[in-house]
């Protein structure tokens, strides 16, 4: 219950974010398979982690299987094989310590008719735990902060797409758990709100969550992450850091934005499957 | 913002509508088409309202309608409101002109193109409503007519017809200047003169001699004309014209839901502060998530609305009853059977809610918490329309000393509320749960 109040202060996590590399990993993906139809999967044997006090970047063209991944990891879906662990528990072994364990942008709103802006924030502080003064600072904060303070007794009916993104992000900042699970955030979101969620993503990470971001603003994955994940048909074709990602691509400098098109273009040449798993 | 559309939708413009190789857009085709296949989509569903009962009931109800008002023509009182009384039962059928585009949000990229091509689109749909609506006017009329003829009316049946149907067409004419209007005020505003200005010929014609209410129409035209010139108008008002066609779909649906399940539509929102603040008085636990939300659907849906309805009805009837000690007081107990039972099958339908949400799946909250906040939400609410339903009647049988009378209706109600009901919702729940 307290645990969003006591264990994920920036005073108990100033610890990790020195030496992010030593702590178990918030969110270990081993070996998965998965998609919608066993007979076809969309995920061939994906691997990676994401550590504490990191933000991972996890990009890819459209059907490459970011959505479906991030699913996966969610619970939504089965995995056909491998395994999924958040906290170092699985969601079968300890479903409420996993569930605890993430927040959830989705790409694209999903927010109750019948709530307005601050009964959602209600509803999350509940459903999280989040203790009571915890939750009302909280609050307060984020409504300044994503300028959402004149919209919060607003039905969802009457924000705009970017307004209902604001919303969503509010809400998984609220819950503060220690890993975030962000798709594709940018969409719909003026300049303010996008620097402020950056800046937010950038305050959790430093008091030792972990953040997986999927999207295609590439400039701004390769500015605040720290690690990526480059997805194509479902397979990892490069993954790490910047010099990583530009090893798999066969390149020695260049931008993150140059190294993923050599990555994706397929007639290009540049897809080197062997970096894939 | 529809410049823009325009230009970016301009080719693929009517690829939905026709098949390759691109022939000429069709609106009239394209018309047929969609009411057809509204037609198609809802026809299924008759079939259950008929086996439902409700036809039967429907009739009977209009049967003694019926009964009821040839007693009222036979013997009319002294000084019966002749003509008050025709505009109360006409005026809707005349001022009412509802009109089905068939267009949904996705044209406002395919078809805006085209609007030029659409004028003959919209007469289609003015036909269509324009029957219907007239046929309500004549029929509206005829029940009239045996009222008026005991009047001081002076026009004949052929001249009322012919008046009625032409003020209906300007109706039609006006509530279409109306949904052209951009803004929501001027809307508003030349509906409310409409309706005022139409109510004045209506008076005059079932009252005047016909040239004087003729003159007074011709009136009333010109000066709505003059108005209708006033507001800032679209060419072709997409927006208002989905947004009534998503309302009308809803209240086709709303009816269809009372016999079966239907595709569910986004439900209607209304804030209902009076009951809302409820929610905030939920403890701020993580016990309390599903219960603080199924309150808040609740209150906050239809369900609500309905719910608010049925306990003040239930209130009047049942105080009515019980001042009356009908049956010796036991009456109202019977009667209470039957409202306590509408408000037990209304309260069902809350189940329904949140069932496929995706937070659901995300929130860390025990399996089987959101069955059990939604007993006691279902419960709660059971309890306090129930109980406030007999508050006055078990008053006023109190007062005339009918203790038994009085006590036995609210303690099976909360015997049926803590006992049986739970049990029963949570069963239901399980069935579906297994045929999903």
């Amino acid at each position: 219950m307290n645990r969003n109040g006591t264990v994920y202060t920036n005073d108990n996590h100033t610890t990790n974010s020195k030496n992010p590399n030593a702590a178990a990993p918030a969110l270990q993906v081993t070996e998965l398979v998965g998609g919608y139809s066993p007979r076809r999967p969309v995920l061939h044997g994906l691997t990676f982690d994401v550590r504490p006090g990191e933000i991972v970047g996890l990009i890819g063209l459209n059907g490459a299987g970011k959505s479906t991944a991030i699913k996966h990891i969610l619970g939504l879906m089965q995995p056909h094989a491998g395994q999924i662990q958040v906290g170092g528990t699985t969601l079968d072994r300890d479903p409420q310590k996993y569930r605890s364990s993430i927040a959830y942008v989705p790409e694209s709103p999903v927010l109750f008719d019948e709530l307005t802006v601050d009964e959602h924030l209600r509803l999350t502080g509940m459903a999280y735990g989040v203790d009571g003064d915890l939750y009302t600072d909280r609050r307060e904060q984020l409504l300044d902060e994503f300028h959402m303070r004149v919209k919060r007794g607003a039905f969802a009916e009457h924000l705009s797409k970017g307004m209902k993104q604001k919303v969503m992000i509010m809400n998984a900042l609220l819950a503060n758990p220690p890993l975030f699970i962000i798709d594709e955030p940018f969409l719909g979101l003026d300049p303010l709100g996008i620097r402020s969620l950056l800046d937010r993503l950038v305050e959790v990470k430093r008091a030792g969550a972990a953040v997986l971001m999927s999207s295609h603003i590439l400039s701004t994955v390769e500015t605040y992450c720290d690690r990526y994940i480059v997805l194509h048909h479902g397979r990892m074709a490069a993954s790490g850091t910047l010099d990583d990602v530009r090893k798999a691509a066969g390149m020695t400098g260049g931008t993150l934005d140059e190294a993923f098109f050599r990555l994706v273009s397929d007639t290009a040449g540049g897809g080197d499957s062997t970096h894939g798993r | 913002m529809g410049d823009k559309i325009v230009r970016a939708a301009h080719s693929p413009a009517h690829r939905e509508e026709t098949q390759a190789p691109p022939s000429r857009f069709d609106p009239l085709q394209l018309w047929s088409e969609r009411a057809s296949g509204f037609r198609k989509e809802t026809m299924p569903y008759y079939s259950y309202v008929a086996r439902s009962g409700f036809p039967g009931v429907i009739m009977l109800a209009l049967i003694v309608a019926a009964i009821g008002y040839s007693m009222l023509v036979r013997d009319v009182p002294a000084h019966f409101p002749f003509t008050l009384f025709g505009v109360v039962l006409t005026i809707g059928f005349v001022c009412w002109s509802p009109l089905r585009s068939w267009l949904h949000p996705a044209d406002t990229v395919f078809l805006l193109p085209q609007e030029a091509a659409m004028s003959g689109y919209i007469r289609r749909s003015m036909r269509y409503n324009g029957t219907a609506g007239v046929i309500g006017v004549l029929a509206s009329l005829l029940v009239y007519w045996p009222m008026y003829a005991q009047s001081e009316g002076q026009a004949g049946a052929w001249l009322l017809l012919i008046a009625l149907t032409a003020v209906k067409a300007g109706n039609m004419a006006g509530a279409w200047q109306e949904r052209k209007a951009a803004e929501a005020g001027a809307r508003r505003m030349l509906r409310i003169a409409r309706w005022l200005l139409t109510g004045l010929v209506l008076a005059a014609l079932y009252q005047l001699a016909p040239w004087k209410a003729a003159v007074l129409g011709l009136l009333a035209t010109g000066l709505l004309a003059l108005a209708y010139r006033l507001p800032r108008k679209h060419r072709l008002p997409w927006d208002m014209l989905i947004r009534e066609e998503v309302r009308t779909r809803r209240r086709y649906y709303r009816f269809l839901a009372l016999f079966i399940d239907v595709p569910t539509q986004s439900p209607r929102i209304a804030r209902r502060s009076y009951l809302s603040w409820l929610g905030g008085r939920i403890r701020y636990a993580q016990r309390g998530t599903y219960v603080y939300l199924y309150a808040m659907t609740m209150f906050r849906t239809e369900l609500g609305g309905m719910l608010v309805r049925l306990t003040l009805l239930g209130m009047l009837v049942l105080y009515w009853l019980g001042e009356s000690v009908w049956l010796d007081g036991w009456g109202a107990s019977l009667i209470y059977v039957l409202f306590a039972g509408i408000v037990g099958l209304q309260l069902g339908a809350l189940r329904h809610s949140h069932k496929y949400a995706v937070w659901g799946h995300i929130y860390p909250l025990p399996e089987g918490q959101r069955v059990a906040s939604l007993l006691t939400v279902d419960r709660n609410a059971f309890l306090a329309a129930a109980l406030l339903m007999w508050l006055p009647c078990g008053i006023v049988l109190a007062v005339q000393s009918e203790y038994a009378q009085s006590l036995a209706a609210p303690a099976a109600a909360l015997l049926y509320a803590a006992a049986v009901r739970p049990g029963g919702v949570r069963r239901r729940m399980a069935k579906e749960a297994e045929e999903d």
